[in-house]
Parts: C-alpha cells; structure tokens; sequence
C-alpha cells in the first residue's frame, strides 16, 4: 500500500453561485473559529486512543534496579537507559521525550458503579468519568465524553466537531468510546475510504452546487422550525436534537468544500492487516490535523487477532483464549505483553507520522497535538486496579519526557487476583482516573475541575475527590 | 388521487383545528368533497366511550435506515432489484461514493446504489424504529445529508416523478412550471400527506431559489435532496385528531395512520391505494383499517417486513458478526487448520466467511417465508412437522428449510447429500437433511457486501444455490434450531449456552436479566480447545458460585443454552463434545410457569412454542415494534391480544388484531398543544 501519497488540495473560490459566505483560498489559521484561537492561544488538537483490554501492568511497569516504589517517584526518561525500559513501552523510546507514562491511577469509580459488563463500564468510565447509565438497552453513559467535551469548546463551526473510528480485525470491533452530551453512544467510522470522504471528499471533488446543498439543509432546517411550535414539548426536543445538527452541517458545508490545504491526502486504498488499517487511519488523522479538518480525534482499536501479535499457536481469541488467564497462565500473561508491545509499535509509527507533518502554525503537527492513549480496563482479566494511560506530546501544558509513579493510596477497593490479595479486593487504588482527564481538558485550555465523577464514597465510607489535575504533571 | 387530495387539504391545514369541534362538521371537513356527505356521515367512528387505551408514550419516530431505502425506493417507483434501478444522470449534486480496496484486502465493492448504507440505530432489544434506540449525531445528519444528495438524481430518471411528458425538451417557462408540480407531488408523497398551503408556497419558493443555482436538471435533484431531509419525510410526525379526541387519547389522522400501517406491516411508505383511503377518510374506524391491513399482508411487501421483524427479534440481520475459529472448524470445509507459511492461503477461510454469513441470512428469510406464508406451490395448509402455516409454532417447529452450497457441510454429521460443495458432490456423506431434487435458484448473483458491513467487505460476487431440505427431525426443528441463530451464540471455538441461553430467555420467553455481577465475563470457561471435560460441564463449574447461580441456575440461563449443545460454534449438529456424548438434556424453569422438561433443543422448541409465556412475549415484541414504544405488560389492549394469541396462534391476525387495536390508532393527547 502507498503511504503518506498527498494531494494538494485546491479550495474553490467563494460560493460559487454566490449563496453563503465563502472561504476558499484564505488562511487556514486566518479562518479562526472557535476554540484556541477564540482563547487567543495556537490552534491545539486532541487525540483519543483506546486500546481493548487493558495493561499487564507487571509487564508494562517501569522499575529500575534499586528504585523504592513504596514512595512517590519519577523517572527521566530522555536519560533513562533503553534496557531499564518495559517490552510493552520500549517502542515508544525513540519518542521518549514527547511521553508521559502515568503509573498511578486506576478505575475504581467503575468498581463502585454498578455491577455490569466490565468492559462496558470501563469505557464509560474511562472516557466520561462518570457513572454508567444502565436502563439503556446497551450501556450509556450519564454524561459527555472527554473528546466531545473538548470538540465543544474548541472545534470550529465550519469544520468536523470531532472524527470517531475504529481500527477491527476479524475479533472484536473497535467499541464506541465517545458519548453526547445525553450519554448515547457516537458511531464509529471502521472503513478508512469513508473516513476520507468525510475529511477530503467535499473538497477533493469540488461542488459547485455546494450553495444549493446548503440551501437544501437551509430548507429543512426551516421546514423544521415552522414545525416545531406546534409539537409537545417532547417531541420539539427529539425534533431539536436532530434539525440542529442538521443546523451546524449547513454552517461547516462550505467550509469543508473549500478547503485548501497542502497536507490533504489522496483516497485510501485496500487494507489487508490490522497494522495497514491502522497506519491508513492515522495518515487520515494526520491529514485532517494538518488541514484543521477537525482538531478532536478518537481511534478505537478493536482486537487484534492473535496470530497479529504471535499468539496463534495459544488461541484464535484474544479476549476469550487469552485475555483472561493473564495471572493463571505465565504464557498467556506473555501474550498480552506482546499484545501491548504491538499496539506501542503503532502508536510510534502515529507518533512519527505526526511528527513528520509540518504544521500551517510552524513546527509539526505533533508539536500541537496532545494524544491520550487509554483503554477501557486496567488489565485484561477485568481489573480496574492499575490503570495506566500515556500522554504523549501536549508538552505546551506538561512536563513531558518523565514516567510518573505515584503509590495507590486512594481508599477505594478494587477486584484484584487472589495473588495480589486473598480475599479478591485490594483495600486501596490508584488516584481516580478522572484526575487524568481534568489534566487533560485543562491542557486543552478549558478551565475546569472536575471531568464526570467529582466526589465519591469507598466501599468503607471513605470521601474520595475526583476533582482536578494529577499533581505534578505540569511545570 | 393525490393531487385531489393535496388541494382539499390544502384548505385543511391552512385553518387550524384548535379546541373541539363538532365531530360531524369535523368529519365533513376532512373528507370533502371526495365522496358524497351521507357516506361520509357513515364513515365516521362515533366513539361509544369515552376511554380509550393508546400507548403510555408517544414517541416520534424517524424513519429507520431500512425504511428510509425503501421508502425513496418506492418514491421513485424502481425495484427492489437494484440491478433494475436505471442510471441516475452525472448531475454533480451527489457526494462521490468512491470504490475503492475496502478495508480488509479483499475488495470493497463499489458502494450500492441502493440500500444507502446508514450507520446502525442503537436499537432497544435488537430492533430498530423505537423510542430510545435512534441517537441523532453528527455523523449521522451527514450520512442522511449525502444519501439525500444521492438520490436526488434519481428523480430525473423516475417513471412517477414528473407530472409532465418529455421534460428535457420542453421550454424554459413550461419546464419550470412542471418540474414545480413535479416537486410538489413528489413532496405530497414524501411527507406522505397533503401538503398545506404554506408549504406549497415554500416549496415553490425552494425551487426558484434552486433553479438560480444550477441548470433545471440539478435544480430538482437539490429540491428533491431538500424535500428527503425535511421533517415530514424524516419523521413520522403524528399529533393526531384533536377535534375527536376522547379523554386523554387521540385517534391518528387518516393520513398519520396510512404512514403507522406502511411502516409497521411494510417498512415503507403507503402506496396508492392506502394514500386513497386515507384521503377519502376510510382509515379512522376499526373496520377500515382492519380491510386495508388485510390487503397489506397479502402484499409480497409484507413478507419483507416479516423477515425483517424477525431477524431483529433473533439477531440474525447481525450475522456478519459471527467469526468461528479456523483453526478448528476450518477442516470441517475442507480447509486446513492452519495457512501455509506463505501466505497463499490466508484468504480461503475469509473467502468462505462471507458467503457463508450471507447464505446464513438468507436461508433464515426463506425459512420465515416458508413458515408463515407456506411454500410455494405448496398443498395443503400444513409445514412439515404438522404445525398449522402462519403460525408461531410452524415457525417454531417447521422440519424444513434450505441449505446452500456454501453451507452445506454445516447440515448434519457431514453434508446433506448431493449439495454440492466446493465443486464437489457429497452425495451419501451425511445424513442431516435430505434434498430435493428440485433446485431452487433464487438469485444466482447474491453480493454480501450490505450484510456483512461493520467489520468486513467483499466486492466477490457469488453464485449462491439453495436447495429446500427435510430436516432430521430428532436434530434440526425450527427458527431456533439453525444454524445462523445458533452460530450468533457462540465463541470461535465453543458455542456459548450463556449466550444463547440468555437470548432465548430474553427475546423468545421475555425474561429479563439484571446486570451481571462483576468480573462474571472473566470467570466464564476460556473459549479453548478442551477435551477433558464438555462445554456443559465447564459452563456449570464456571457459575455455580453464589454470585452467578441466581440467575444461571434458578432462572435457568444455563438450561435454556444447554438444550443447544448439539450444536457447535456454526451450529452444525454434534453426537459428541470432545470425547463425550452430549447431554442437551434438562428442566427450564421459565418465569413462575411451570418447568419444562425437555431432551434437547428440538425437544424445547417444540415445547416452547406451545407456551403461554412464549406467545404472550411474542405478542409483545410486535406491540413494542409496531407502536415504536414499550408498553406495559398490563396494558388492556395488550393483554386482549394476548390472550387471543394463545389460543390462535396465528400470526396474521396478530397483526390485524394490533393494527386494530387502541394502542395503534390513538394517540396520547399531549397535556397542552398549540393551534395548528
């Protein structure tokens, strides 16, 4: 497959019959928007990459010889000998000075949610720090995801509030991690040429009608608005929901058929591997940043197949076969360590790919471009116990290059294997992870508090506090 | 019919209806001057109560993906053979589909011209079209956007779309005067009632302003786009009656209920003829609506509409999820367990995954086809088994079906005999199922791209047979019994009884489940191969716990699932698990009725479908379907029908017993409303 083929993209001039207010052929950054430039700061974008399954933590850890991890302790990563580095973060060295591993959170507000599906907790969890909406048919969450949260306040009118997609394999298929502000689930894009449509098509096939297509949606959106008045309150609201997305399509149409840009890319083609899958994405990804087609992103990787990551010969099910014998099963345990050390591997190639993008403001795209890799457990026996993202880039806002560890001390019981603690519960956790994403929302130059959860209760009666920032990140 | 229609209405809406009326004048009102005053008087539903029973909610519903594609299909009056469709003109108002490798290597086709490919509702217990399961989003309005762009073309090329003869050739002022009633027609049946005068004004102005933008042609493809994105279409708005309301309830207008019976017996609009009632104002009593629906069902639309009920009830429209494992199934198909380290075989497991998904799916249509309307050409009124066509039992207990040539190694111990599979006879290899001689070809060139989208595509065309089969009847009896409803639960390497037992209780006995307690995913048996003890016996091992026995046992999840062990992961049947004989057999406790004891799953079908439980849960998935809303299990109409079904266990009359009923034709009155 041809990487990386660009096309320069030619934005049209103005509307072309003279309906709407065109922008072709003017400055991307000129074009302001909303979000940092209306806050007066560069244009930053967000990256969202959610892995399934969670951390081997015991294989994922970074523990130099002689290091004390009954204390706080950071490490220097840009002077940190590569051999001192786990297999599942060692692919990431060549970016060691952009990463951020965060060695002390957990999930353990989706221990005290209720019981469901685990999984189907922890993405909610993980990606909107709050509870979990269980009278839906299928687990929604309470609130907005971290993604739409931030598209919110920083994407532009004219231009995607946000991409969603997943990257499948013949396993389990990337799942929804994005939720609107009622809680329901985002779909996901898995097909990389419809990606493409969205981002480049309106531009790449130029439109001359784009007047009267937005004229179309102009008329519905009307058509609507004569109507509503005279519905129940109920049904004007389910009517609002839909006619004001319809709204802000019209508003962006312009806006993406006049885009000129010189890091659009030509259209995809065929795919054979979850690794080719995922390295067309992230080119999508990288495009789209680089054309501030959008500037808030999530990749959801669905399972990789075994024989993807040498597993073949254990199971033809990660999930299944392997994923749930991590503590039982040394062998098992090392699949999942190459299970990781794989998806590090991609996410270095995306690391690069960004990296290797100029950025309209200067600098690459990577230079303002903050990626939060997570995933919706801690382990992949269904713990929520080490949780353990890695921040990468962002380093406007954090003090990158450094892997943060922090002792668990946090008074919430989590389930953990009978080799960890007897009784099946630890007594303590890591720092809830919704300090994790207030991090990131303020990285992003929002200023809040608290993401979701802001206070809870451990299964003793201990007050826990969700709200800010993981100390010492920044500065 | 329409056009008459469209003017009477167009005095209708423009003089809002506020406060009640009397009900004579009201009726008067909406049907003149189409019939004559005195049948009129007779047309009108007096009400002999003052209470009714709608639904509790009143949800408004937006056309589902399948009823979006064949309502534009039926707009434009082509086929549901796509192949059929003609060209639509290079108009440049469509957002270019590309074609393109797909995302799996082996070829993506170019993308359908028909059905548009809309991402999935979130859906409430699998179905689509009810309140809570349709989520409005970004990505979504753009899809609806570009599917409308898409077929705003195809108007220029629709046998009923232009009022006038040879449009391309007329004048500039005669060819902007009929394109204008062309889109007001077109709109008329798009919003699926009259339109109101100010609406005729709007839309005229719609298309002046779209005429300045390009040459006529594109000019109506952007109105058409325009008209398929507007509310009318998009929404199945109902406010109902309001100068006949009765207590707290509604009846829906004749035209609101023309749309409620096409989209709950057909998944499309009304046609003509239902227009024509609904117009002349013959859907307001039961009767009328009893007649219209009776001639609905012996539409071919209606068979459609029934497989697509079911496959949602039973998950089968989401077969391109199923992924057996190779490694032990691949032999089954004559494929080695393992590709060669070259590669060279890498694409022979995915090359017989996708036709395999699609001959699942449509060996599941025909199946329902066969079971509720009979076979055709068939004598007698009888399916194989004895039970009754059109009943749930037959669909429950029916001993035949099809089996394809891709799937005939999952049928029976080997293959059922001379199906030809891979280019070779299997004739006298098993002993599942017998074929006839007949073969049925129904459509040589079937493409599974549409069923398998989500997690892979395949541009292949294959040329699928399908051949009707007579079951053996201690190993295959009914809906529940085949293979793409057993493959649905099931894991790559082991079929799956919680999976399955949770479905079966859930969607065919309505027993709902709570949440499960924590980590019950993680404790359930690894998904390996295992020859030291069965599937059944690692299942019970792995919930037999305090936390899981609750529902596994005493609510009988586990029980429901054992009954299918004889089927393993494709649902192909099985003497043995590992080195052991299956034991299928056991006691369901189901709900507080009565235990049934059973030996296998055949034996369960055939019990189950004779439940009480059973048909009354059937009855309520059809309610929630058609209504668009859950309804209690106390509601009187509900129980009415239910407590009809058990004893007629006739699925047509189901349906004209629900699209008959109060819950259907009445609306809940919102507690306040403003004027028209």
């Amino acid at each position: 497959m041809q990487r990386r083929d660009f096309l320069r993209i030619l934005g049209l001039s103005g509307a072309a019959f003279g309906v709407g207010a065109g922008i072709g052929g003017r400055s991307l950054l000129a074009e302001g928007g909303a979000g940092n430039a209306a806050l007066g700061g560069p244009i930053r974008r967000l990256l969202l990459v959610s892995h399934c399954h969670g951390w081997t933590y015991d294989s994922w850890k970074i523990r130099p010889k002689g290091i004390d991890d009954s204390k706080p302790f950071e490490l220097d990563l840009t002077k940190l000998d590569q051999a001192d580095w786990s297999k599942p973060l060692q692919p990431l060295f060549e970016h060691r000075h952009r990463i951020l591993p965060i060695d002390a959170l957990s999930l353990g507000t989706a221990e005290l949610d209720m019981d469901g599906n685990r999984h189907d907790t922890g993405w909610v969890h993980a990606w909107t720090g709050a509870n979990v909406d269980f009278s839906k048919p299928e687990a929604a969450a309470t609130q907005m995801s971290l993604d739409q949260l931030i598209a919110t306040h920083i994407s532009r009118k004219d231009r995607l509030p946000s991409l969603e997609m997943s990257i499948n394999d013949s396993g389990e298929p990337g799942r929804p991690v994005s939720y609107d502000a009622k809680g329901a689930r985002l779909p996901l894009e898995a097909d990389p040429i419809k990606v493409w449509q969205r981002i480049f098509g309106p531009s790449a096939n130029p439109n001359p009608l784009t007047g009267g297509h937005r004229e179309a949606l102009n008329y519905a959106w009307r058509e609507y608005s004569k109507l509503a008045p005279k519905l129940d309150p109920i049904h004007r609201q389910r009517l609002e929901g839909h006619y004001d997305l319809v709204h802000r399509l019209s508003q962006r149409l312009e806006g993406m058929a006049n885009l000129s840009c010189d890091g659009a890319i030509k259209m995809p083609g065929a795919t054979s591997s979850f690794d080719e899958r995922f390295d067309t994405m992230v080119d999508l990804v990288g495009a789209a940043f680089s054309c501030d087609v959008t500037r808030v992103a999530t990749l959801s990787l669905g399972e990789m197949k075994t024989d993807e990551f040498g597993a073949d010969h254990i199971s033809d099910n990660v999930h299944k076969g392997i994923a749930h014998s991590i503590y039982d099963n040394v062998e098992k345990h090392g699949a999942m360590t190459n299970y990781l050390h794989r998806h590090a591997k991609q996410m270095a190639r995306l690391v690069q790919v960004l990296s290797d993008l100029p950025d309209p403001q200067g600098g690459s795209v990577m230079d303002h471009t903050l990626i939060v890799w997570g995933s919706e457990l801690g382990d992949p026996w269904h713990g929520y116990w080490h949780y353990c993202p890695v921040l990468i880039g962002g380093d406007w806002h954090f003090n990158t290059g450094r892997y943060v560890y922090r002792p668990h001390e946090t008074p919430i019981e989590v389930l953990v294997p009978s080799s960890a603690a007897p009784d099946g519960y630890s007594e303590v956790s890591g720092l809830p992870h919704q300090h994790l994403l207030v991090s990131t929302a303020q990285a992003m130059g929002l200023e809040l508090d608290h993401v979701g959860i802001e206070r809870t209760q451990g299964q003793r009666g201990d007050h826990v506090d969700c709200r800010g920032p993981i100390p010492g990140l920044t500065g | 019919m329409l056009e008459s229609a469209a003017n009477t209405a167009n005095r209708e809406w423009s003089h809002p209806t506020t406060g009640a009326r009397p009900q004579l004048v009201a009726c008067l009102r909406r049907l003149w001057p189409i019939v004559l005053a005195s049948t009129l008087v007779l047309g009108c539903e007096t009400p002999v109560t003052d209470k009714v029973a709608p639904t509790e909610q009143n949800p408004l519903i937006a056309l589902t993906p399948t009823e979006f594609n064949n309502s534009v299909r039926d707009l434009m009056g082509f086929s549901s053979d796509v192949n059929q469709w003609p060209a639509a003109p290079q108009l440049g108002i469509a957002a270019p589909l590309g074609a393109g490798g797909g995302i799996f290597g082996i070829g993506s086709p170019a993308p359908a011209v028909w059905p548009y490919s809309f991402p999935d509702e979130a859906r409430v217990d699998g179905f689509e079209g009810v309140d809570g399961g349709q989520v409005p989003s970004d990505y979504l309005t753009e899809q609806i956007q570009k599917a409308a762009r898409h077929f705003g073309a195809f108007a220029l090329v629709s046998p009923v779309f232009f009022t006038c003869e040879g449009f391309a050739d007329l004048e500039a002022e005669a060819q902007s005067s009929c394109a204008e009633q062309s889109l007001i027609r077109f709109a008329a049946r798009a919003w699926r009632r009259p339109l109101s005068s100010k609406e005729t004004l709007r839309l005229q102005s719609l298309w002046q302003t779209m005429a300045l933008l390009g040459t006529p042609e594109q000019a109506i493809g952007l109105s058409v786009s325009a008209i398929l994105q507007a509310p009318a279409f998009m929404f199945r708005v109902e406010r109902g009656d309001v100068s006949r309301r009765i207590g707290d309830a509604l009846p829906l207008t004749s035209w609101e209920m023309a749309s409620r019976l096409s989209y709950a017996l057909w998944d499309t609009m009304p046609d003509q003829e239902l227009f024509a009632a609904a117009a002349s104002g013959q859907l307001e009593t039961r009767a009328q609506v009893e007649a219209q629906a009776r001639r609905m069902l012996n539409d071919p639309k209606a068979l459609k509409g029934l497989q697509h009920f079911h496959h949602q009830w039973l998950g089968t429209d989401r077969l391109y999820r199923i992924s057996p494992s190779r490694r032990v199934y691949g032999p089954l198909f004559g494929i080695p367990p393992v590709p060669p380290l070259d590669t060279t075989g890498d694409g022979e497991w995915p090359a017989l995954m996708n036709p395999l998904r699609f001959s699942y799916k449509v060996e599941t249509d025909l199946f329902i086809r066969d079971a509720l309307f009979g076979q055709p050409d068939a004598q007698g009124d009888t399916v194989a088994g004895g039970a009754k066509v059109g009943t749930l039992t037959a669909l429950m207990t029916m001993e035949n079906g099809y089996v394809s040539s891709f799937t005939a190694p999952v049928y029976g111990t080997g293959v059922c005999d001379s199906v030809e599979f891979k280019g070779q006879s299997s004739k006298g290899k098993g002993t599942g199922c017998t074929i006839d001689e007949t073969k049925v070809d129904l459509d040589p060139k079937k493409q599974t791209s549409g069923m398998v989208a989500g997690v892979a595509a395949a541009s292949t065309q294959y040329t699928v047979t399908f051949h009707p089969a007579t079951f053996e009847k201690t190993q295959r009896a009914g809906i529940l019994t085949l293979p793409s409803v057993l493959a649905l639960g099931a894991h790559a390497v082991h079929p799956s009884p919680i999976l399955r037992g949770k479905r079966l209780l859930e969607r065919v006995a309505c027993i709902k489940f709570g949440a499960p307690p924590a980590n019950a995913e993680a404790a359930a048996p690894p998904d390996t191969p295992d020859d030291s003890s069965t599937n059944r016996e690692r299942t019970q091992a792995a919930t037999s716990g305090p936390a899981c026995s609750g529902c596994h046992e005493s609510l009988g999840l586990n029980m429901a699932g054992f009954a299918f062990e004889h089927y393993d992961s494709f649902g192909h049947w099985r003497a043995k698990d590992g080195k052991k004989d299956v034991d299928a057999s056991g006691l369901l406790p189901i709900g507080g009725d009565e235990p049934i004891a059973f030996t296998d799953g055949v034996d369960l079908a055939r019990k189950l479908a004779q439940s009480d439980r059973v048909r009354d849960c059937y009855v309520h998935h059809w309610t929630r379907y058609v209504t668009g809303t859950e309804v209690q299990d106390n509601h009187p109409e509900l129980q009415r029908i239910q407590t009809d079904f058990r004893t007629k266990d006739d699925v047509i009359e189901l349906l004209v017993a629900l699209v008959t009923s109060e819950m259907f034709r009445y609306t809940k009155a919102p507690a306040q409303q403003e004027g028209n």
